[in-house]
């Protein structure tokens, strides 16, 4: 016998809204229908009303927690667009930053997996040690998150020598 | 990456670009967007589209499909189009049922039909207060009703 089971849009186990029909026989899912768009927010639409500068901070929001991604993919097609090259230095700073932003996403799903397992110690583990990389990142950039540190031709700002040792500190430690 | 193999696999393709490494993109008809699917899955085995693009371009609605292929480690950039007075191309997503998603994603913001798609709805990702022949993707649309 084949029984509909709707799922969402709400639910604990759901981070973000979105619906799913499932159609069941016993214990075997026969066939599943998502409904997704809840948190739709036509970003590529808002992108084009607005400048070239803006559009640095509206990527970045696509999605918070890889918004290094983000940035560095939309300074690079403008960059193209206009035809030229970042300078050696900040390429290389954008690589800290993206390699930085690329550890804590890790970690975090890292967390958040073992978290939905209810393995709550992996969480903690995970988590704390994600802080240092947050660190790293405010000490880099200004900011844990958010930081917006590419920018079309070059990042916001230099680093200092305090940084590259609190960041080999740090990297010892996380290895 | 060699395009002589593609090239050889595809003769109708044209418009060969590598601007950037470890991807070739190029242009074909739309009517031979299956046979073009159907010849790189025959010769590359697991092929995967990662994302389908609609563009307004005004006269015609151009469609870019990205496709990695698992062996030779490159990006395949595969654009099409459709002129605006038969926004129309054939679905791929019997040969890929991944690529549905995408196809459904245009038809609700571009209203591209996917000729075969039989499972496509709307609205998908519109909100359910937009009116149903609005479609936001469009250069013509002004926003909100």
């Amino acid at each position: 016998m084949r029984i509909v089971v709707p799922f969402g849009p709400h639910h604990p186990a759901l981070h973000e809204p979105e619906h799913f029909t499932f159609e069941v026989e016993g214990e075997i899912v026969v066939g599943v229908k998502p409904r997704i768009g809840y948190v739709h927010r036509g970003i590529e639409k808002l992108a084009e009303s607005k400048t070239w500068v803006q559009n640095l901070y509206l990527v970045e929001r696509i999605c918070g927690i890889c918004n290094v991604s983000h940035t560095l993919c939309y300074v690079e097609a403008v960059e193209d667009l206009l035809g030229i090259e970042p300078p050696r230095r900040a390429r290389y700073l954008r690589l800290v930053a993206h390699e930085l932003n690329r550890l804590h996403s890790h970690l975090l799903w890292l967390g958040v997996l073992a978290e939905l397992m209810g393995f709550r110690t992996i969480f903690m583990y995970a988590w704390r040690d994600r802080e240092l990389v947050m660190d790293l990142m405010e000490e880099l950039t200004g900011n844990r998150l958010l930081s917006a540190y590419n920018k079309i031709g070059g990042v916001s700002r230099d680093v200092s020598d305090a940084f590259v040792g609190s960041l080999l500190r740090a990297l010892d430690y996380l290895d | 990456m060699r395009q002589d193999r593609i090239r050889a696999l595809l003769p109708w393709a044209e418009g060969f670009k590598t601007e950037r490494e470890r991807m070739v993109e190029f242009r074909i008809p739309r009517e031979k967007l299956r046979e073009t699917i159907e010849a790189l899955k025959r010769s590359y085995g697991m092929l995967q589209v990662s994302m389908i693009t609609g563009t307004d371009f005004g006269d015609r609605f151009e469609l870019a499909y990205f496709v990695w292929l698992h062996g030779p480690k490159r990006y395949l950039v595969i654009r099409t189009s459709c002129p605006r007075e038969s926004p129309e191309v054939d679905t791929i997503s019997d040969i890929i049922p991944g690529a549905h998603i995408y196809e459904n994603e245009i038809y609700d913001l571009l209203d591209v039909e996917f000729n075969g798609n039989t499972r496509l709805v709307r609205p998908f990702l519109k909100p359910e207060t937009m009116r149903p022949d609005e479609y936001p993707l469009r250069k013509d649309w002004s926003g909100g009703s």
